[in-house]
């Protein structure tokens, strides 16, 4: 799979899924932006990672993120919310979720609560 | 960590660690990026996230927007001892302006008339205000 391939995310309801750092809106504006600059400026997009049925510790390890926090949430939650997960990269466990339009900051607080609070990072690097 | 590498000349660079890739090559944006001038191959540039994460990278890809840097763990700086309201630079701006408020109240009083144990910043005794 190349970096621009997608696939149908295909991960069951309860399958968590984590995205590493605080996600403040900031962050959230940054890193979509980073994408629609360097992948064609046609639209936006953030990272997230997932194995179904496996735990937060153990997709936070294969995340890699050096990030102290990281968010966590469900496939379900964030696909009842009207987003869909799809999986990118060459990363196993990578997922993308993709915005056709730049989403107003009211958006990005709304997207962030589909997510827990922040929680320690068991891949940290200390 | 960032206005002192902007003054020193430095490049600063905006990354998002979620976006790491296999061989730890990790491709980020010039957008956000502050220096005196654009990375070139083989920099070294500071590079940090959104929360304050920082570390030392080598470039080694400048295309356009696009940036790729290989990230030095070993100079790896986290930022966050708290939880998830914390902020560093809101809360580094209100520190800093209690000092100065504090400062500002201690030279309005009378002279002769205070001691340093009477001082708001005696609250503060390892804090010092910056220029």
């Amino acid at each position: 799979m190349t970096e621009d391939e997608r696939t149908a995310g295909g991960l069951p309801d309860g399958a968590v899924v984590i995205r590493c750092g605080h996600m403040k809106v900031e962050e959230l504006e940054q890193s979509a932006q980073y994408y629609f600059d360097t992948h064609g400026e046609q639209e936006y997009a953030l990272s997230f990672f997932s194995f179904a049925g496996r735990s937060v510790n153990y997709i936070a390890r294969k995340a890699r993120c050096p990030n102290p926090f990281i968010r966590t949430s469900t496939a379900g939650r964030i696909s009842a919310a009207g987003y869909e997960l799809v999986r990118t990269g060459r990363r196993a466990g990578h997922y993308s979720i993709f915005w056709s339009n730049k989403p107003s900051k009211e958006e990005w607080r709304a997207f962030r609560k589909l997510f827990s609070r922040s929680m320690r990072n068991i891949a940290a690097i200390e | 960590m960032l206005f002192e590498d902007v003054l020193r000349g430095e490049i600063v660079l905006w990354v998002d660690f979620n976006n790491l890739k296999d061989d730890e090559r990790l491709p980020t944006t010039l957008r956000y990026a502050t220096g005196p001038r654009k990375p070139g191959v083989g920099d070294w540039v500071h590079i940090m996230d959104s929360d304050g994460d920082s570390c030392l990278a080598q470039v080694l890809r400048v295309e356009g927007m696009l940036v790729e840097v290989r990230p030095d763990w070993s100079t790896w700086k986290a930022s966050a001892p708290r939880w998830s309201t914390w902020s560093p630079p809101r809360q580094a701006a209100k520190r800093t302006a209690n000092l100065r408020e504090a400062l500002r109240r201690s030279r309005q009083r009378p002279s002769g008339g205070s001691s340093i144990e009477d001082s708001p910043l005696a609250e503060h005794p390892t804090a010092s205000v910056g220029s």
